[in-house]
């Protein structure tokens, strides 16, 4: 408006896919039924979308690892990707969240199966804190990555929701300590690194660097980013491409990622990505760029335009 | 000579907390940045005016918790920086963070004993004072990250530069489109956003049916204006970046069990 026309950086590549995030309401071996919120009725009234999506021999179901359709019980919440052609489900997680953040503390509780590890976690000013526990069958793979788990270090793992809280099940961070050595900064406009999820709903990104001055929606409290990545406001439009499956999208900006400043991991999906998040988004939205949940990043070119 | 030394101390610790509060008014700032402030510039003026035993003490405690307090942070949070002289220390806290930190509690302890106010010091400054001063306050600026920070700063591109919302202002102030549209500084803009190198204002115009819309130029201060009508176009997160449609139906929600 004041400025012209922007500019494109990206060139465009493969289309995103339309992917559906509800609630399963109906399941049978050949079809999902889900609900999700919808825009709310002229007279106010909260109304839904119904998504009816086919599913074949093909369709893989995730639920705390490789599932059936059995998992796909109604009131569970599932994510679905669709094929490439859009005329069924491809993948589909049921039930997955994604903790990340900094360890507010640490516990333990006994059960019959072995010991239960707890640990909680701040999940950054504008998410809620959260207590995730790691059964005794998660905690090998967890260890790997977060060898210690001491309250102040980071935590990213990718969880089950069950009716007791968030179940760890795997590592979501292919490093386990926070790294201090900035990577080189942008080229020619563009930045490379790596792209997580949230469990945002709708579409859209949170950015680690929002200007925390006036309406920007920064924190001012928030971590100086790894990656070198330029000041932006709620609302500015990303162009961003999945470099593992070539498809890309303009997504807003609709969250501040703080957490994501605080990570200096890399991707390693499609090789290995320079260091540092430069988005995280919904999950809805990744899944449209191709990524998998369950993996929890993909190797991304981000650009503003 | 003894006498020389220590009220250089009172000096160096007083102009510590003053760099300090300075730094900290430039950076973003939150309630407990704020009372960080407030705390720094007290203790800094009472130093300026002040003898009182109980001053010196509070210096000295505060110097020796900082202390402590960087030295379980440098090990708990490591990617994080003190915040200690604003934006500039944003830098992961070091060994030789909590060393400058270390030192400056030694400062505040030699200060201790000194008989005269810091303004009857700084009335007497020069001489031996101000060779002692600066050789001190050079000695801590060659160990403290922030002078490579503001080094580093200098040369770093506009789009990642935290430029101060009272920079762009005075810029927007006195630039020729401000002057243009007669707008008074007493306006709060209707809104304040970033994007990259730009940096833009809304105010409401003269007529009060129509904002104005500023873009400051964050690289080299050129300023565009531009009149728009009504209020700007809702963000829309399901818009773009999607492919087709699937099939929808609409309803009542279900609820989880």
């Amino acid at each position: 408006m004041v400025l012209g026309s922007p500019e494109r950086l990206l060139a465009p590549g493969e289309p995103p896919l339309r992917a559906a995030e509800g609630r399963i309401v109906d399941a049978s071996p050949h079809l999902i039924v889900l609900w999700a919120p919808g825009p709310a009725t002229p007279d106010g009234a909260p109304a839904h979308r119904e998504y009816r999506l086919p599913m074949s021999e093909k369709t893989s179901v995730w639920h705390g690892g490789r599932s059936g359709p059995e998992a796909l019980q109604p009131g569970r919440d599932a994510v679905v990707r669709p094929t490439g052609d859009g005329l069924a489900a491809d993948r589909i997680w049921v039930d997955i969240l994604r903790i990340n953040g900094t360890i507010l503390s640490t516990g333990q509780r006994r059960e019959r199966r072995g010991t239960v590890h707890l640990v909680e976690v701040d999940q950054g000013p504008h998410r809620p804190r959260v207590q995730v526990s790691i059964p005794p069958e998660s905690l090998g793979k967890i260890l790997v990555r977060h060898p210690l788990m001491l309250p102040g270090q980071l935590f990213d793992v990718i969880a089950r929701r069950t009716g007791e809280g968030p179940v760890a099940v795997r590592p979501s961070t292919a490093q386990s300590a926070p790294m201090t050595v900035a990577p080189p900064g942008p080229e020619g406009g563009m930045l490379r690194g790596t792209a997580t999820w949230y469990s945002g709903s709708g579409r859209g990104a949170a950015y680690p660097r929002l200007d925390p001055l006036g309406d920007s929606g920064g924190c001012p409290e928030a971590a100086e980013p790894c990656a070198q990545l330029p000041y932006l406001s709620l609302g500015s439009t990303l162009e961003v491409r999945n470099d593992c499956t070539g498809r890309g999208a303009d997504l807003d900006v609709v969250e501040c990622g703080c957490n994501a400043a605080l990570f200096c991991d890399r991707c390693v999906e499609c090789g290995t990505s320079p260091r540092g998040r430069l988005v995280e988004l919904t999950k809805t939205s990744f899944v449209e760029l191709g990524g998998d949940l369950d993996a929890g990043c993909f190797n991304v070119t981000l650009a503003v335009n | 000579m003894a006498h020389v030394l220590i009220e250089t101390q009172l000096l160096v610790i007083t102009f510590m907390f003053a760099l300090a509060v300075l730094g900290k008014l430039h950076a973003p700032k939150d309630k407990v940045r704020i009372l960080y402030i407030l705390i720094e510039g007290a203790v800094c003026v009472l130093l300026l005016v002040s003898v009182h035993l109980l001053v010196r003490l509070a210096t000295v405690m505060l110097m020796i918790s900082a202390t402590w307090v960087l030295g379980e942070m440098r090990v708990l949070r490591p990617g994080q920086g003190c915040g200690c002289f604003g934006v500039l220390s944003s830098s992961p806290i070091t060994r030789m963070t909590v060393l400058r930190t270390g030192l400056l509690a030694l400062v505040a302890i030699a200060a201790f004993p000194a008989q005269r106010t810091g303004l009857e010091v700084v009335a007497d400054l020069p001489g031996w004072r101000s060779l002692l001063f600066m050789a001190e306050v050079g000695l801590i600026a060659a160990i403290s990250p922030e002078i490579s920070m503001a080094v580093r700063r200098q040369r770093t591109a506009c789009e990642r530069r935290f430029v101060p919302l009272r920079e762009t202002l005075a810029v927007l102030y006195a630039s020729e489109p401000w002057g243009r549209h007669g707008l008074s500084r007493k306006t709060e803009p209707v809104e304040v956003w970033r994007e990259l190198c730009w940096r833009f204002f809304v105010y409401p115009s003269g007529d009060g049916r129509r904002e104005v819309v500023f873009a400051v130029s964050l690289a080299d201060g050129r300023v565009r204006a531009a009149l728009v009508d009504g209020e700007p176009s809702a963000m829309s997160p399901g818009g773009p970046g999607a492919g087709p449609e699937l099939p929808v139906a609409a309803g009542s929600a279900p609820a989880r069990p």
